[in-house]
């Protein structure tokens, strides 16, 4: 058993001011099975209702803040406490390569998990084309698993980590070719690819308890999560080149980033600009 | 064809249509016996009274319209109406009553399944391409159950006469359906002018719409004994807001706009002058996009962010729900007779028209070599946008229509061109009695344990001369409808 202490800061300012806001926070972790949640406590500088939703999903929770007073600055601040169980992944056991084989080309497989297999163009963030996906190789011989991994490799090794050259609208084709971006830019370039591939792969947002050398512990992060046939959901990571273990704490799931944003909402104001920052801390409590 | 004085003018039917009113040897159908005799009485004169005082009761109270394309404002028309009624004899409607209960039903199965289990698609009955290419299919739906296993609540199935004489399913609308208001209008000003005819032909009543209306509403509320149900309009500038104001006064609830509710801890307020109140059931008149800015479109000020938590927390009903416009896509329609026997192990009892999905190669041959014979109607367009009828394009728009199709085949349908039936109609300016095509929408609701179809419905006549489209928003008029 791990036992973190999570905090999220984040402090978002408006050019003029706001008189009232509606906002919905994905930063409360997921519920997976064996996960203990504990005191979560969040605050604002500006008075207003907040409670937690789990309409969407029960294991996902939505911070919901809702405020009529005026403002032109908003400080967040959110900490809770969890128990995450050990997880080893290489302690799982892939199917027999025809098995396993058998289960993905079936019908019902298929449609069950067409919505993360599928690129639309409805969805341009992953959304690839097949010139581009060929610049990738996919291995015809072996495990699903084996051949996913070998693909993180690829994408692990194409782009490189450089924050400030992508934003969040940036889609899987442009970080083909910038070549740069930060976790959810690996998580897009990934995901594309593996749909290309037929792979039913979604996007995972949450936090990571920082190891030595990997990225992107200082905000939230992101990977990919493969539904594997007999391991159900397993994680990886393209952007550390892991396979994702007790460290990486989810917060929810979706298609793309557009499912997973961690701050959304309404404001009332005639602001046009606004800037928001964020700060993500993950303390191991011994 | 011989001329036959049915009215005290002359009325010439057409050939190769279904005229409602006479048969094809120029005797009036039995079902139009008292209405011809009462006509027959008139002369040019009157109609124009008639017409006159037709136009003076929409206008006072009211019932009108507005078109997007020539009114960015959002100023009105008055619904054209036409005073000589349509009507379906007893034992027809009995039947098409029973097909509209069937199609909807399969309809709320199709989507039921979508949302959850899927079989339909992995039976391959239904393409999942087809599906998952739709934008309506919203993924927030599934696993969702509405209350009552219900999705359609009201449905709005348009049906046509061919000259087979028989009907035809033209197409199902089951995301927010309009026109019923003006089915209530055109009976209460007709019983204005023909106050004896009425009580001669003693049509099938309607006025207990808004009724079973609030009931179903009320069937799906989430667990109150005296749920608060509101009518969600966009504002005074949509095109049905009479139509939105019409049923909330009538079913004695609010009319509110998306900035007159709130959400707090998943549970819908709506304000009032006397503080917040608790809402159950929302009979909503916003296309899904707009509902709520939080999981929808951003940019929307129409809906009201966190509705659909509320929503999926099951605080609160909305009607129809959200993700039923994956099942009126008109290439799923093609499907329609597949999907009922799916569902209900049934044959269709009204017909589809034969539909050809340019999606498919074989039906995108066809299609293209025929073109000049067919409809081509956008999967994606409701109001009659963007249709074209192949006998009425030149050359170049054929090749338009062409190459729109291949480049982008999903987007299109073709179907035969129907001959819609032909009614008398009273054409103003020319003060004359012609033939003129028309249709039928249907309503039907489905609730909790309950069920209803509107006697009669909507028959939208098209009045410009030859035209076969009948959409208010292209120009058409509307009749009342009587079941006999």
């Amino acid at each position: 058993m791990q036992h973190y202490k999570l905090e999220y800061k984040a402090n978002n300012a408006y050019a003029s001011q706001v008189w009232g806001a509606y906002l919905k926070f994905l930063i409360h972790p997921y519920a997976a099975l064996g996960v203990q949640i504990n005191n979560p406590v969040f605050s604002t500088n500006v008075e207003g209702d907040w409670w937690i939703s789990n309409a969407r999903q029960k294991e996902v929770s939505e911070i919901y803040f809702k405020s009529t007073n005026k403002f032109t600055s908003l400080e967040v601040s959110y900490s809770v406490q969890i128990y995450v169980p050990d997880l080893n992944p290489f302690e799982r056991l892939s199917l027999p390569v025809d098995q396993e084989k058998n289960i993905l080309s079936s019908p019902d497989w298929i449609i069950d998990n067409y919505k993360f297999i599928h690129l639309t163009k409805l969805r341009p963030k992953t959304f690839l084309s097949p010139q581009e996906n060929a610049n990738f190789q996919w291995l015809n011989e072996g495990n699903l698993l084996d051949k996913i991994i070998a693909l993180r490799d690829q994408v692990h090794s194409t782009v490189e980590f450089i924050s400030g050259v992508t934003t969040t609208n940036t889609e899987a084709s442009e970080v083909l070719n910038l070549r740069k971006g930060v976790c959810q830019d690996f998580t897009h370039l990934f995901l594309g690819l593996l749909r290309s591939n037929g792979v039913a792969a979604r996007y995972a947002s949450g936090y990571l308890h920082e190891g030595e050398g990997t990225r992107g512990a200082s905000q939230l992060h992101a990977w990919v999560e493969c539904h594997i046939p007999e391991m159900g959901w397993v994680g990886i990571d393209p952007t550390n080149k892991l396979l994702c273990d007790h460290n990486y704490v989810k917060i929810c799931h979706g298609y793309d980033y557009d499912d997973c944003l961690p701050v959304s909402g309404v404001v009332n104001s005639s602001a046009n600009k606004q800037s928001s920052e964020h700060q993500v801390n993950v303390q191991q409590i011994q | 064809m011989e001329q036959g004085r049915l009215f005290n003018s002359e009325y010439t039917p057409k050939d190769g249509v279904y005229d409602e009113f006479v048969s094809k040897e120029m005797k009036v159908r039995a079902h139009y016996n008292l209405v011809s005799q009462q006509f027959s009485q008139y002369q040019t004169n009157d109609y124009c009274k008639f017409n006159e005082e037709a136009k003076i009761v929409f206008f006072n109270e009211g019932i009108t319209f507005a078109v997007y394309s020539d009114n960015p404002l959002g100023s009105e028309k008055i619904f054209p109406f036409d005073f000589i009624p349509r009507i379906i004899p007893h034992d027809e409607w009995t039947k098409i009553e029973k097909g509209i209960l069937q199609r909807n039903r399969a309809i709320n199965e199709f989507l039921k399944d979508l949302y959850h289990d899927k079989k339909i698609l992995k039976d391959g009955v239904v393409p999942k391409e087809l599906i998952y290419s739709s934008v309506n299919m919203l993924s927030v739906m599934e696993g969702f159950n509405p209350i009552g296993g219900i999705y359609n609540h009201i449905s709005g199935t348009d049906l046509i006469r061919h000259s087979d004489g028989e009907y035809y399913v033209l197409e199902d609308n089951v995301r927010c359906p309009s026109g019923v208001s003006y089915v209530l209008a055109n009976r209460n000003t007709l019983k204005k002018t023909f106050p004896k005819l009425f009580s001669k032909c003693q049509p099938q009543p309607i006025i207990h719409y808004p009724e079973k209306l609030l009931t179903m509403l009320q069937s799906v509320s989430p667990g109150n004994s005296a749920p608060n149900c509101v009518v969600l309009s966009p504002g005074m500038y949509n095109s049905a807001y009479f139509e939105h104001s019409f049923l909330a006064q009538t079913m004695g609830v609010e009319l509110v706009e998306g900035r007159d509710l709130f959400v707090k801890n998943d549970v819908v307020y709506m304000k009032t002058i006397h503080g917040s109140q608790r809402v159950h059931v929302i009979y909503r008149r916003i296309d899904d996009p707009f509902l709520d800015p939080l999981l929808f479109n951003p940019n929307s000020v129409l809906g009201t962010p966190g509705l659909m938590s509320a929503y999926l927390a099951g605080n609160v009903t909305l009607v129809n729900a959200p993700g039923t416009g994956v099942a009126d896509d008109k290439a799923v329609y093609a499907y329609m007779p597949e999907i009922i026997k799916y569902y209900l192990g049934e044959e269709q009892i009204i017909k589809n028209v034969p539909t050809y999905r340019c999606g498919e190669d074989a039906d995108l041959k066809y299609v293209l070599e025929n073109i000049d014979k067919l409809v081509v109607k956008p999967v994606d367009e409701s109001g009659g946008y963007g249709i074209s009828i192949g006998n009425t394009l030149t050359k170049e728009e054929i090749n338009e229509v062409k190459l729109q199709i291949q480049q982008n085949r999903r987007k299109y349908i073709a179907q035969p061109i129907m001959s819609l039936s032909v009614h008398p109609t009273f054409i103003e300016g020319e003060d004359i009695i012609e033939s003129r095509h028309i249709d039928l929408r249907t309503f039907c609701l489905l609730g909790k344990n309950t069920e209803y179809v509107l006697p009669g419905g909507l028959t939208r006549v098209a009045l410009k001369r030859g035209n076969l489209i009948v959409n208010s928003s292209q120009g058409g008029g509307s009749k009342d409808t009587w079941v006999i």
